[in-house]
């Protein structure tokens, strides 16, 4: 890779910075919730299993 | 919504599946390649995000990054696609009961369409910068998409 040249500092289109952000906070919150039901199905067994 | 079960049905009596389920050898040798897919799809997610992070190679530019890692992370999705047909053959019905088959597959598509139309294009324009945020909130849906893809993955062999 050439890293001989610095490029200057380059901000991306408005509209694909909005959707990258928005894309990822939907991500994050849509894996928060898979997760936490996943551990809650799991303490709801163990719950089950020795409570 | 569209009913895949008689799908499976097909793919379970192909000559893939038999094939998958009568040479045990032929498998362990194709899990052997999904991981080893896995590992370099899995390195690269690394190696770009942890850059996005700044954890890492900060004196290399994150478009540079993005560019390297995109070749080699292809390589490997298609290796663990490959691969993943071939192995789901030979517990295809299993599969298609299996919930946390569907949250690897989901989460495989999504993971997929992240990186290559939001990640990869905001990321490949030399001298690209964004924001400690941004970073942030980037790498984190990224790393996250791919540890639940690898998680679920091996959930399926405990389900």
């Amino acid at each position: 890779m050439d890293r001989s040249q610095p490029h200057q500092p380059v901000t991306p289109p408005t509209w694909r910075l909005r959707l990258a952000l928005g894309c990822s906070v939907a991500i994050l919150l849509a894996l928060g919730w898979f997760w936490v039901e996943q551990i809650r199905a799991v303490l709801e067994t163990l719950a089950l299993a020795y409570g | 919504m569209v009913d895949l079960l008689p799908w499976f049905e097909w793919f379970d009596q192909s000559a893939l599946a038999t094939a998958a389920k009568a040479y045990g050898g032929v498998f362990v040798v194709v899990q052997m390649i999904h991981l080893l897919g896995l590992s370099l799809l899995g390195g690269m997610v690394l190696l770009c995000d942890l850059r996005l992070l700044g954890l890492l190679l900060r004196s290399v530019p994150l478009s540079a990054v993005a560019r390297e890692t995109r070749r080699y992370f292809t390589i490997g999705l298609l290796v663990m696609i490959t691969s993943g047909i071939f192995m789901s053959g030979a517990v295809a019905l299993k599969l298609y009961y299996s919930e946390m088959y569907w949250a690897k597959m989901t989460a495989l598509l999504v993971g997929v369409l992240f990186v290559y139309l939001i990640k990869f294009p905001l990321l490949r324009h030399p001298g690209v910068e964004l924001n400690r945020v941004a970073r942030g909130l980037l790498a984190s849906a990224s790393l996250g998409l791919w540890f639940t893809v690898a998680a679920t993955g091996r959930w399926i062999g405990f389900s």
